[in-house]
């Protein structure tokens, strides 16, 4: 009797199990959809790479999404090869190069000529100079972009122009958009730098010696791995050892 | 999350929860009786049982909330690994071997039979279901925030989805389920980890240009951000609260041995050493390459959907997921326990049969399932502060009784239920108005203190338990 009601509860059970897995089903896309068709972006960054390597860089901020930009201060992460040209703000009809102060790696951007106050779109435009492939730096506001709870997208748009179809961007991840030589992602926040790898010869300039002092991470983080690696034969040997009778 | 790789993400979670159904279905009729149930038939080898001991403590408070602690706290806070693991030694060498001498099934089985007492077997009930309120409350939350950043939902509507997969999860499988996805998140974890690290690392840098970048934009990130104090404080609640956790005391009856039992315990520190180097990695290199996420909590979905190549960042969400509805499981195995072995089965309907008290504890996951969710749906903190919260309070008041309990003759039973109400009495005050140290102790110092004070105080004024219970637990350890 038992054995009966029990297979009787299967089927119960695994109606159940569908059913939640009929939510899961519903809550997603049914159809493939590029980042185009995404919600529109707060922020959109976009990239121009030329065969050269050199970059343009446009980052675009839609200041009624975010009212903390009126502060006029962001970072960027300054990369060994990767040289950047003057960082030009503009507001809605005045142009103003930021203020730069170093914090290495990082720089310190600031809007001292306030361009970005009372505009409706700041635009950030700068060049970064790169021998091959390699790192992209990005400007970041200091701050993190407001994000919608229940968007299928994040509201910072990144957009990549490469010089050719064998180029290709590693880092963050965005998809090809097909027919041309852009990539494209949609992100919650803004990421500090972008890697794109040329053509399959390419040799990314970023191995010059690091910069910046590591404040012991170095030294605390290899002592960590020591402790939990030894830890764990050391224990084993114990435990192996001990031979006791049990049930 | 775009939506090619978003129906990878739906397709690959549903195959995961199809795999668990067919787990617990197939398990279903050895699932049948309680023994089967909470213990998983006490069959589990040290493999099995180390990534089960690993899987029990490896909750998103590891891989969603602490990777969002080292986001924003940096590398100190991973020093409570090494720390924490004193709790298991503790476990191994003055819990497991005793515990393990009567066929228990659940920590206030202990009470019961250590102290003779059904009081003793109702508090402990009670103040698990509270403290494992709040525990699953915070696996909901991550849950939450992870599916709502990764499915595109409204975050109330997503932790909701989270709290139906994780009962449906429980309600078929119970242990035996929850052993088989513990090994699944063992090899999930290391594998999703072992190709992430690697790939993060090459392109954010190596430890020093983490550690230069983190040390300008705040030194205390690869330094102490966390001062010793604090680290040793959340350890000593982790750690300790450990040794006399409600569900690594199930896991521990359901392994074969005793011996089973120390080596399980060996395997988990492997598991657990590779996720602690990983969840440490990802948050201090998703610092770096987004230094301003909305939540530090999101640093986890993110870099699944946004960072990874698309197959890693998959391999890194589901065991996110895993890791969510696996310890959300065991907590509600633990809770369905305290509902119908030892409030229902032992105290309010001792003659109920096998059956009605199997059918009670599927009962009690679902219905305690929902109580949690309107926690998570408060966001009361970051997941991992409301983990170690929870931790505290858990060692406040379980602790002394179960391992001087286990270990000293003289606990009486008033000296077991003092213990317990001054343990979680003094550490609700100490937070309540001792915080930051109040007389130099944390709450869970406090807790664990006012704890072993009163159950030697009392114990030593008040009658002993019978001889008889005296010797279930030390009689042939001591003669042999």
């Amino acid at each position: 009797m038992n054995r009966a009601r029990s297979r009787g509860g299967r089927p119960r059970l695994a109606a159940t199990a569908l059913a939640i897995a009929s939510v899961v089903t519903t809550t997603s896309p049914l159809s493939s959809q590029g980042t185009s068709g995404a919600s529109p972006a707060d922020v959109e960054i976009r990239i121009e790479v030329d065969s050269a390597g050199r970059t343009r860089v446009t980052e675009r901020f839609r200041t009624a999404a975010d009212s903390a930009l009126q502060e006029g201060r962001y970072q960027l992460l300054a990369r060994p090869c990767a040289v950047i040209g003057a960082v030009a703000i503009a507001g809605d009809d005045r142009t103003a190069p930021l203020r730069v102060a170093s914090n290495d790696p990082w720089q310190l951007l600031t809007d001292t000529a306030n361009v970005g106050a009372g505009a409706s779109t700041i635009v950030i435009q700068y060049q970064v100079s790169r021998p091959g492939g390699g790192n992209i730096p990005l400007v970041v506001p200091t701050h993190a972009i407001p994000h919608r709870d229940g968007a299928r997208t994040g509201s910072i748009r990144l957009t990549v122009r490469l010089p050719d179809p064998s180029a290709r961007v590693t880092f963050p991840r965005v998809v090809s958009l097909p027919g041309t030589n852009e990539w494209q992602g949609q992100f919650v926040a803004i990421p500090s730098f972008v890697n794109v790898r040329l053509s399959s010869g390419d040799r990314p300039c970023d191995t010059a010696a690091p910069t910046g002092r590591d404040g012991g991470l170095v030294w605390r983080f290899w002592l960590l791995v020591a402790i939990l690696v030894l830890w764990v034969p050391t224990y084993q040997w114990w435990a192996g050892r001990t031979r006791e009778g049990d049930e | 999350m775009i939506g090619g790789q978003l129906t990878a993400f739906y397709v690959v979670v549903g195959a995961y929860l199809a795999l668990v159904c067919g787990i617990g279905l197939y398990n279903y009729r050895r699932a049948s009786t309680e023994e089967g149930f909470f213990a998983a038939g006490r069959s589990l080898g040290p493999l099995l049982g180390g990534a089960t001991l690993m899987a029990n403590q490896v909750s998103a408070g590891a891989t969603i909330g602490m990777v969002g602690f080292h986001y924003f706290s940096g590398i100190s806070y991973a020093w409570t690994w090494p720390l924490t693991w004193i709790g298991w030694v503790v476990a191994a060498l003055f819990v497991a071997p005793r515990i393990r001498r009567i066929a228990g099934l659940t920590l206030p089985d202990y009470f019961a039979a250590r102290f003779e007492s059904r009081a003793a077997r109702a508090i402990s009930a009670v103040f698990i279901l509270v403290v494992y309120a709040m525990m699953l409350s915070a696996q909901y939350q991550a849950g939450g925030l992870l599916f709502g950043l990764v499915g595109g939902m409204a975050y109330p509507r997503a932790v909701l989805l989270v709290a139906g997969i994780t009962t449906v999860y429980t309600v078929l499988g119970g242990m035996y389920s929850n052993a088989y996805v513990g090994l699944l998140k063992a090899v999930l974890l290391l594998g999703g980890y072992g190709l992430a690290v690697p790939f993060l690392l090459s392109h954010v840098g190596g430890i020093h240009e983490i550690g230069s970048a983190l040390t300008a934009i705040d030194p205390r990130l690869s330094g102490n951000w966390f001062g010793w104090r604090q680290l040793l404080a959340i350890s000593m609640a982790l750690g300790l609260g450990l040794a006399a956790s409600p569900y690594e005391i199930s896991a521990i009856y359901s392994m074969q041995s005793r011996r089973a039992t120390r080596l399980a315990i060996g395997y988990s520190f492997f598991f657990q050493a590779c996720v602690g180097i990983g969840v440490l990695l990802f948050g201090l290199s998703m610092r770096v390459a987004m230094p301003y996420l909305p939540q530090a909590d999101h640093a986890t979905p993110v870099l699944g959907m946004s960072v990874l190549p698309p197959a890693i960042g998959l391999l890194v969400l589901l065991a996110a997921v895993v890791t969510l509805t696996r310890t959300g499981g065991a907590i509600l195995l633990t809770v369905a326990a305290a509902v119908s072995h030892d409030l229902y089965g032992e105290l309010l309907a001792p003659r109920a049969s096998e059956r009605a008290r199997v059918l009670a504890s599927r009962i009690a996951v679902v219905t305690f399932s929902a109580i949690p969710v309107a926690l998570a749906l408060r966001q009361l903190s970051l997941v991992n502060f409301i983990v170690i919260w929870a931790a505290k309070l858990m060692v406040s008041f379980l602790f002394v009784p179960v391992v001087v309990g286990l270990n000293w003759r003289g606990a009486t039973r008033a000296g077991a239920i003092a213990s317990m109400i001054g343990g979680m009495v003094a550490c609700l005050v100490w937070s309540r108005y001792g915080t930051p140290y109040f007389l130099g102790l944390d709450p869970a110092e406090a807790g664990v203190l006012a704890s072993a004070l009163l159950m030697v105080a009392v114990s030593l004024t008040t009658r002993p338990v019978s001889a008889e219970a005296t010797a279930r637990f030390f009689g042939s350890v001591d003669a042999g």
